[in-house]
């Protein structure tokens, strides 16, 4: 997965930045994002929008927020690209952690994040 | 110059000043009374105006703290299903209007069902609408009128998501740009009703003819939601379900054309 993210960044730092920025709201996007995959976390750190470090773990100073659920639930957001539904309660099996007020401020940029990720798997 | 049909007005009811839009259609037939999703207002139903204005009085509202309604006293929301319901039917009463047919989308779509359970209406048009929305998002209600939360901006891509694959031109526009428009404080109101709402044990209450119809692309309100629904209506004079694909959770926007269809077609059944 570290290889996909790895992809991810490029994108987001590349030919989808403008969008990003723009269309995701990601501008503003500074900070720790962990993606938890079963029981493997994967850290995208970013700043102003920009991806600068993917790692596999979790930084020392542990993450602002994140998503996080079984390998399943990662199936399913990859099978139907869609983050909004892979986090819904009753349809997914996905769900936010950390700082809840700095992931919902964000949502958007998550889900473009995660359309970005569902376009490399 | 293109004059649309549609007129706006205001009128007091139980206190609130209460904005709502009509067709000016013939009122000799019937009287469709339009209610909108979560957090929006009556402009959800421009297109369908335009087209039923020759042949039915279509008249949508702006629930308290919606669009151009005034809000609750304390600038506050509905927050139950009872209240939403008893406003929408005060409402009706104060336009004198008899035998009203209600149409609603999502949480309108339910509350039409509520509705019918509650009160004398001629029928109902539920848009991807059920009778039950266990837990939408607990942790979404909780910070969405929180100050570094911007609801405007937060729930663009989720509004997104929900729309069809053939969306009319200029519809997804509009649903986003509805976005932009939400108040947190009414849109936290609905959701509060929308999460959670559960009327299935007074299904068997609904005597009168019902359309279901459900834009297919809609994750959020799923088919077997919707037949789940239909089926706890055993007492109903008529049900008529009417899916439409590449439609998702705003068929009034995405595709008025096709909904006026199952409705004028749902009406000559009468």
């Amino acid at each position: 997965m570290l290889d996909k993210l790895v992809l991810v960044q490029e994108k987001i730092n590349g030919e989808e930045a403008e969008q990003f920025k723009t269309e995701g709201l990601g501008e503003y996007l500074t900070g720790d994002v962990a993606l938890v995959i079963g029981a493997q976390p994967y850290t995208l750190s970013f700043h102003k929008g920009r991806i600068i470090e993917v790692i596999k773990g979790l930084p020392l100073t542990g993450v602002d927020f994140g998503v996080a659920g079984p390998v399943e639930g990662w199936q399913e957001l990859f099978e139907h690209r869609n983050l909004y539904r892979a986090i819904a309660p009753k349809h997914g099996k996905l769900h936010l952690q950390g700082n809840m007020v700095k992931a919902m401020g964000n949502l958007n940029c998550l889900g473009y994040l995660a359309k970005v990720l569902c376009s490399v798997i | 110059m293109n004059n649309m049909a549609i007129s706006g007005h205001y009128i007091i009811v139980s206190g609130i000043k209460t904005y709502y839009e009509t067709n000016n259609g013939p009122t000799d037939k019937h009287t469709l009374i339009c209610t909108h999703t979560a957090g929006r207002d009556a402009r959800q139903y421009h297109a369908m105006m335009e087209i039923l204005a020759s042949q039915y009085n279509l008249i949508a509202l702006d629930m308290p703290a919606h669009g151009k309604s005034w809000p609750l006293k304390g600038n506050k929301a509905f927050s139950t299903r009872k209240e939403y319901s008893a406003f929408i039917w005060s409402f009706t009463q104060e336009l004198g209007i008899k035998d009203p047919i209600f149409v609603g989308c999502s949480l309108g779509g339910n509350i039409v069902y509520h509705l019918a359970q509650e009160y004398p209406v001629r029928a109902i048009v539920s848009m991807q609408g059920v009778d039950y929305t266990p837990g939408a998002s607990d942790v979404a209600l909780a910070v969405m009128s929180h100050p570094h939360v911007s609801l405007q901006h937060s729930h663009l891509g989720y509004s997104d998501s929900l729309i069809g694959q053939k969306p009319d031109s200029g519809a997804r526009d509009f649903i986003l740009w509805g976005v932009s428009q939400e108040i947190a404080i009414a849109k936290k109101g609905a959701l509060s009703i929308y999460n959670g709402f559960d009327i299935r044990a007074d299904m068997h209450k609904i005597t009168c003819p019902v359309l279901a119809i459900r834009g297919q692309d809609d994750w959020l309100v799923d088919e077997e939601a919707v037949q789940d629904t239909l089926s706890r209506l055993v007492n109903a004079k008529k049900v008529i379900y009417k899916p439409l694909a590449g439609i998702g959770h705003f068929p009034a926007v995405e595709k008025p054309q096709a909904v006026c269809n199952a409705i004028e077609e749902f009406l000559l059944g009468l």
